[in-house]
């Protein structure tokens, strides 16, 4: 049985290890030997697939049937439209620009107010969101330490405030060590890329799990899947995809 | 005005043909099974598997 000890190792080694490659591949970056490859490249664009993603695709689809995969075919589509993207990038390139407060001010005549504004509707945005990651994250620790029956606490703090103090950590060390924000983190490239693989990997055990060990195989799936009224209905992809549920706890 | 480069074009043209495809008017047309397999599982994963294979063959042919 997983103690709690054991779960503080296994996060921290995992942790170290995400340490170890990004300084690898800051290390070749700097040595002009880039490990940022094409697939390397793709891997890191699932970035998009947050912590909260695991919990709110499968809720997704419990709730809603097929609507779950509009989280999934929403980016496929959008990376369709690759040429305003690199347009973006040519145009931040060449102004220096680093975020899309910039951005948007400098399509508008540098408006100062207009770049204003827009910080603080992403700032406003994002913070329910980074929230949302941090639920699922102690979440997902909670889970495995009331399994083993001990508390999601230390020294009276908050298992949620200390996984925000140790990711806050790691992007001071990875994303904002060099002052120069217009060049290429690959150590946060090369890591991102890394967690891909592993999220593939834990998506594909769940999945075979769930498959061929809750249910009889994939024939068995398709025959129950078969019997629901209808697999795709307009009420289903009513509400907003990847928001939590009443239901989902 | 400056045109974008074929490939940007022909992956944007992709785009706006999956568009819809995978929005509500034929979205609700498949119906039934196939092969034991619900024809809009079939339908939705066919047409993603099919934009990821038509992405994959414009981008990576080169030259002509």
């Amino acid at each position: 049985m997983l103690s709690g000890w054991l779960i503080a190792l296994l996060a921290a080694a995992y942790l170290g290890l995400l340490f170890a490659v990004a300084r690898f591949g800051d290390a070749r970056a700097d040595a002009g030997k880039s490990i940022i490859s094409a697939n390397v490249y793709a891997l890191s664009l699932a970035v998009y697939c947050t912590s909260w993603t695991f919990y709110g695709s499968v809720g997704r689809a419990t709730s809603g049937g097929l609507s779950f995969l509009t989280i999934y075919l929403g980016p496929t589509l959008m990376l369709l439209f690759v040429g305003v993207i690199v347009k973006m990038i040519r145009i931040s390139k060449a102004q220096r620009i680093t975020s899309i407060a910039d951005f948007i001010a400098s399509r508008y005549g540098k408006s100062q107010l207009l770049a204003g504004m827009v910080t603080v509707i992403a700032v406003i945005g994002v913070v329910p969101y980074i929230a949302l990651q941090l639920k699922a994250m102690a979440a997902s620790v909670d889970v495995l330490l009331n399994h083993s029956g001990s508390k999601g606490e230390w020294l009276g703090l908050d298992s949620t405030f200390l996984i925000a103090v140790i990711l806050a950590l790691f992007s001071i060390l990875f994303g904002t060590r060099h002052l120069d924000a217009t060049e290429r983190h690959e150590g946060m490239v090369a890591a991102v890329a890394f967690e891909s693989v592993v999220k593939l990997i834990a998506f594909m055990a769940v999945g075979i799990f769930v498959t061929y060990g809750l249910f009889g195989g994939l024939g068995d799936l398709f025959q129950r899947a078969g019997r629901l009224p209808k697999p795709i209905s307009a009420d289903s992809c009513s509400s907003i995809p990847g928001a939590p549920e009443p239901g989902l706890r | 005005m400056k045109r974008a480069s074929p490939t940007r074009q022909r992956l944007a043209a992709l785009g706006l043909l999956g568009v819809p495809l995978l929005t509500y008017p034929l979205l609700s047309l498949p119906g039934g099974s196939m092969w034991g397999v619900p024809a809009s599982y079939l339908y939705l994963f066919g047409v993603w598997a099919g934009l990821i294979a038509l992405a994959a063959w414009v981008a990576e042919r080169r030259g002509n």
